[in-house]
């Protein structure tokens, strides 16, 4: 609870740069997780899910481009309609049984088509993407200007949300269903739950909320394009806060985009030279997978634990 | 063909065809097959280190390309630094990456091995991630290519215009994989290998030294694309993110090829160019990428185990 406290109240502590910071961690702790909650049911691991972030950040700005429709409603609809491609990823991959490597080159190459695709779609701006177009600081139009702390409580609460509703599936049948999938798929089968549509389903719920990470991220950069949010590059950011916090837990991907994050922003603010960034974050994963395959979380999980049995009892309470 | 009438038709057409000469649209599809023919060959050996690799070791080197992408800058630096001619820096780059590939075993693959795959994937991607941007941190963005008169030059062979550079990096990557397909089959030390990745433990017992092994392949795999990096960077332009489009592509021709198999890898290679070049003809160039990819996923649901591969 006090960790709750505190991250509502840093926001009017913060400089305006550690916000941004603060706003990344945010983002990618929420993409990360979205990411954890499809793989970490399945576990089949996605490296497309940068087209699932495309798809949501393109629907939301061309319906509000086009159309003026606000872009909570174009978030809507932009996780449909990435809800609607996961089915497609998953019903091609989990139909075809592929596993290890296949299933993780599989996933790029169908984020690579769509990426390609939206390329060559010259009505949604082509290779040259879609600028927001710019108006007064508003909750309708999804734009703060003056100052960015709207944006750190979005994010902050729909990070919030996602964790409740991770919860919530991990306490419901859908939960016992995709556990017993992940634990011994043939036993689950064998049980007379059907594997394929569960795990189908996992990765349109993952697919879905991916989405309305991307539609964030378009209303808070105000550019988008197909490179810069639907490409192979963009999936390894997503994937990296879980794996440097440790995949398929609940509080691994906001631990590791914790860490990520800031050295990245930071970096690139005070060393000024492309590149470096990546170097470290690329270091860092490395290390990680060298020595703890598992996550950095193991050294926090006790402290971890304490805070998420406080807050789930909380949610008993309520 | 009546797409080349479409504006897209054109510009591919005007890509293609030498400026002042009139072509048939049968001689520019027969150009168009020969280039990309050219290219694949290319590809069969910027894969055929990989599949090496991943075929033994049961490892996939996410970072294969971005050593490839050193090795055309090494190329590239002794070119506009030294004035050495690109094909001499085979030479340096055979040595130096084989080295390269030792010590990345040494001190990285070896800790990964039996870690679950996403582990590997992402520790190679994370080296590859270092590498890249350390190569933009120093060199920039810049695309950087190599001007010489042999770098330009053109043979014609009855109305067709093959790049001489192309022609000679096709020639040269399928020498190397056909003299890396004898070691393998006809030396003890390839038969050792061979031997390994059938059965590791096995080996083991028999006497092979399976970490010798090991560094012995992944340095092979590695100065395989130091070779390529010399090949590609006489027709194409070095620049740090370079790696990325090949190392999707590396991926595809293993697998539309067949995984472990060195001489499926070449098939694979050919097919992908063919197809990549072919595609970009028919539908345009931008769309390249989405056809291979394509290709790619039709090979998965109808033959998963690669056109010309054996079930392993």
């Amino acid at each position: 609870m006090a960790g709750l406290l505190v991250a509502a109240i840093i926001p009017i502590v913060l400089t305006p740069f550690l916000l941004h910071v603060a706003i990344m961690v945010g983002l990618f702790a929420y993409v990360g997780s979205a990411w954890n909650l499809g793989c970490g049911y399945t576990g089949k691991l996605s490296w497309g899910h940068s087209a699932f972030m495309g798809l949501g950040a393109y629907a939301s700005t061309m319906l509000y481009i086009a159309y003026r429709i606000t872009p909570w409603l174009g978030a809507l609809v932009g996780t449909l309609v990435a809800a609607g491609f996961g089915m497609v990823v998953g019903a091609i991959c989990f139909r075809l049984g592929l596993k290890g490597h296949y299933f993780v080159i599989a996933t790029i190459a169908l984020a690579e088509i769509v990426r390609v695709s939206f390329i060559n779609w010259a009505d949604l701006g082509g290779a040259w993407g879609l600028l927001m177009p710019v108006v007064r600081d508003s909750l309708y139009d999804f734009q703060f200007h003056s100052t960015r702390i709207p944006y750190y409580y979005i994010i902050f609460a729909m990070l919030l949300g996602l964790l409740y509703l991770k919860w919530r599936i991990t306490n419901s049948k859908l939960g016992y269903y995709f556990t017993a999938i992940k634990d011994d798929e043939e036993m689950a089968e064998s049980l007379g739950i059907d594997t394929f549509k569960y795990k189908v389903i996992a990765m349109m719920i993952s697919a879905a909320l991916t989405a309305f990470g991307g539609t964030f991220y378009a209303q808070y950069v105000m550019y988008i394009s197909p490179d810069t949010v639907m490409s192979v590059h963009v999936s390894t950011d997503i994937l990296m806060g879980p794996v440097v916090g440790g995949m398929g837990t609940l509080l691994g991907p906001l631990l590791g985009s914790a860490i990520v994050q800031p050295i990245m922003e930071l970096t690139r603010a005070y060393v000024g030279r492309r590149g470096l960034d990546y170097v470290v974050a690329g270091s860092l994963t490395v290390a990680v997978a060298l020595m703890r395959p598992s996550g950095v979380i193991g050294w926090f999980e006790k402290p971890f634990e304490a805070i998420f049995a406080s807050s789930s009892q909380t949610h008993k309470e309520g | 063909m009546s797409y080349l009438s479409s504006r897209l038709g054109r510009k591919i057409e005007a890509k293609y065809r030498p400026a002042g000469e009139s072509m048939t649209d049968v001689q520019l599809m027969i150009q168009v097959v020969v280039s990309s023919l050219l290219l694949g060959g290319i590809y069969a050996l910027v894969a055929a280190g990989f599949n090496l690799i991943y075929g033994v070791m049961d490892v996939i080197n996410c970072a294969q390309a971005d050593m490839m992408m050193v090795a055309m800058y090494v190329t590239y630096w002794s070119f506009a630094l030294g004035g050495v001619h690109p094909l001499l820096t085979l030479a340096i780059n055979i040595p130096l990456f084989f080295a390269v590939g030792v010590l990345v075993q040494k001190y990285v693959i070896d800790r990964l091995l039996g870690a679950p795959l996403f582990i590997q994937a992402v520790a190679t991607i994370g080296l590859g991630y270092v590498i890249q941007n350390l190569a933009l941190l120093f060199w920039k963005e810049d695309y950087r290519m190599i001007m010489i008169p042999y770098t330009e030059s053109v043979l014609r062979v009855a109305d067709l215009h093959i790049s001489l550079p192309r022609l000679v990096s096709f020639v040269g990557s399928l020498v190397v994989v056909a003299s890396l397909y004898a070691f393998l089959t006809k030396t003890d030390l390839g038969v050792a290998i061979r031997a390994t990745s059938e059965n590791r433990d096995a080996s083991s017992l028999m006497g092979i030294d399976v970490r010798q092994v090991y560094a012995l392949v992944f340095g092979i795999g590695v100065a395989c694309a130091g070779v390529a990096g010399v090949f590609t960077s006489t027709f194409y332009y070095a620049y740090p993110m370079v790696g990325t489009a090949f190392l999707l592509k590396m991926f595809v021709v293993v697998v539309v090829g067949g995984c472990g198999n060195l001489l499926a890898s070449v098939a694979g290679g050919i097919t992908i160019g063919l197809a990549e070049g072919v595609g970009a003809f028919v539908l345009g160039a931008s769309w390249k990428e989405a056809i291979y990819q394509a290709v790619f996923l039709i090979v998965l649901a109808l033959k998963p185990e690669g056109i010309f591969g054996s079930s392993r």
